[in-house]
């Protein structure tokens, strides 16, 4: 497993708390916006790169995944099977409240596939249910009349065929 | 905390744009930010299936067909801004009218920011056999088009060298063709104008080429999945070998995974020759009419390759065999019975031989030997406990049975002597 990476160079992360993660530099080259940050500077990145926007929780689950990935990866032959299965596991374990909270970090570090992951799990969770299970899960508040509601509904009435009912 | 009105409408369109059009236009009732995030809509898939009433009949078909057509005229009719970037319709065509209709789709949505066009047009069964969806030709110039995907019986596209205006697609990473109507000389012409494709899959039916088989596939090509049944020996007749012009593929040093499923031994041979640095090789069902023939030495060595999977009718160790021989770096074998196989043992008087050395994969490379939906024939166990003996690295050896009569047979491998410890 190790072997090429041992001699990798590391860069270290500093979350909102204050906690710090050590990264290989082949990881942080999938997290865009830590990358830019490297290019930006001219010496040798030493000090840890502070990520104002980015909490304990969210960037340890995001170096979860892009570390699992990454191992994937490198074993093409296994890959698809296992990858599947550590993405379903990844999407489960977290509660909706996190899902959302893991989608602004990862879109604040600009981590491309985790986002398009990410944001196909919501798509698969909201699709064919019930418009109060949408405006739950957003958070919206409906700021139509329920006359408004009524016209809207009728107007794209073949959108609502085989929606989960209220 | 309301973290989630925080998201910002770039993440809630791009939410937006995995859904169906349908569902998406759902969401136009939760508020007003949404109804606008409606009108924003830069990906659309429309599929008949989602407009249908329940049951499969076919008036049904017909009337889910009018409403889908209504629905996505009216959208693409009102569609403004911005522009759109991925267009896929799925549905069955009937009507004269409904050809020229999704031709006017195709031409609607074409623009320089379309991204993905996807297209899965079916024949009804009440369908016009002898009208087809001509791709129009600006599709092929489409500088931004980065997936292509066509499918279907009832779609083809204009010969590129009789068209006047340059064929370009210089951003298309993925080509998809299922029984497009067109010769193998016009696809392979189209390929040559698709200068950074990686992903290739072509099913050619029935198809029949003037010049014979000349593929020069892009350099840039890293997974390719190939199948046709064109046989340039069975079509011209056994006797005019020589005269058939040679088939030639080329450029596929790149390729890294490969699916290939072709009907002519001579042109798997092809192929294999051709990859360099293959990593994951797929010989579907037809390989297995006409490879397992092959003298072993006109097979190349696959000195890169870690996965093989072989589609066979039955267990045919010779073949397997031979195949190992030629993969030295063989960490995974997959072998899968074709279930719709007349499961006929093409040579049943043939015996186990015990091959003269052990190929080089066994003694260290090959750890997973998987075999789907396992129907017992001649002599597996000579082989399982050849495998079992000297697959010095092996990590597992796992048997799915397809029918329910193999009671024993566990037991009894697991009485086979085994050289690794898993």
């Amino acid at each position: 497993m190790s072997g090429i990476s041992d001699t990798e160079r590391m860069i270290t992360l500093k979350t909102v708390e204050g906690t710090l993660f050590d990264v290989k530099s082949s990881i942080a080259k999938d997290i865009k916006t830590v990358q830019a940050f490297i290019d930006d500077s001219d010496d040798d990145v030493t000090s840890p790169i502070p990520l104002p926007n980015v909490f304990t929780r969210e960037l340890s689950r995001i170096l979860d995944y892009l570390n699992n990935h990454h191992r994937f990866r490198s074993d093409i032959e296994k890959a698809d099977e296992e990858m599947a299965r550590y993405d379903a596991e990844f999407a489960k374990s977290m509660s909706h409240e996190e899902l959302k909270a893991l989608i602004l970090a990862a879109n604040y570090l600009n981590v491309k596939d985790l986002l398009e992951f990410l944001n196909q799990t919501v798509a698969d969770v909201i699709q064919n249910k019930s418009v109060e299970f949408v405006r739950n899960f957003f958070g919206i508040e409906n700021d139509y009349t329920p006359e408004e509601e009524e016209k809207l509904r009728n107007e794209n009435e073949w959108a609502f065929n085989g929606v989960e009912q209220d | 905390m309301d973290r989630i009105s925080d998201l910002p409408d770039s993440i809630l369109l791009h939410i937006l744009s995995f859904l169906p059009t349908k569902t998406a236009f759902f969401t136009t009732v939760l508020s007003r930010r949404w109804t606008h995030l409606c009108h924003d809509l830069q990906h659309f898939d429309f599929n008949q299936i989602q407009f249908h009433n329940g049951n499969q009949t076919c008036s049904d078909f017909s009337s889910s067909r009018k409403r889908l057509f209504a629905i996505v005229n009216w959208i693409l009719s009102r569609h403004k801004a911005p522009p759109i970037r991925t267009f896929r319709l799925t549905c069955d065509l009937a009507l004269f009218d409904e050809y020229t209709t999704v031709e006017w789709f195709i031409r609607k949505v074409l623009g320089p920011n379309l991204q993905e066009l996807n297209l899965n047009l079916q024949l009804s069964i009440f369908g016009l056999p002898d009208r087809k969806v001509v791709i129009p030709n600006s599709v092929f110039s489409c500088a931004s088009l980065v997936t292509l995907r066509l499918n279907g019986g009832n779609v083809t596209f204009l010969s590129p060298s009789s068209s006047s205006c340059g064929y370009r697609l210089p951003s298309l990473k993925t080509l998809e063709m299922h029984n497009v109507k067109a010769s193998i000389d016009d696809v392979a012409e189209l390929l040559s104008h698709c200068t950074a494709l990686e992903t290739l899959i072509l099913d050619l039916n029935c198809q029949v080429s003037e010049v014979g088989l000349r593929i020069h596939f892009p350099l840039s090509l890293k997974k390719l999945n190939f199948r046709s049944d064109f046989d340039p020996l069975r079509r011209i007749g056994i006797e005019c070998r020589q005269q058939f012009p040679s088939t030639c593929v080329s450029n596929l040093h790149n390729v890294e995974e490969a699916i290939i499923n072709v009907t002519s031994r001579g042109f798997v041979l092809k192929f294999l020759v051709e990859f360099r640095w293959l990593r994951s090789l797929v010989l579907g069902n037809l390989v297995f009419t006409c490879l397992p023939q092959a003298p072993p030495d006109l097979i190349p060595e696959l000195t890169s390759l870690r996965r093989l999977e072989l589609a066979v009718g039955c267990f045919d160790t010779r073949y397997i065999m031979n195949m190992l021989e030629k993969c030295p770096m063989l960490k995974v074998l997959v072998i899968v019975f074709i279930t719709d196989f007349v499961n006929k043992d093409p040579h049943p008087s043939r015996k186990w031989e015990l091959p003269g050395k052990v190929p080089t994969c066994l003694a260290s490379h090959l750890q997973v030997i998987t075999i789907k939906r396992y129907v017992e024939t001649r002599d597996d166990r000579d082989f399982f406990a050849y495998v079992l003996q000297q697959g010095l690295v092996l990590e597992s050896l796992d048997i799915q049975v397809d029918r329910a009569r193999a009671e024993g047979f566990p037991e009894e491998l697991s009485l086979l002597p085994r050289s690794s410890n898993f």
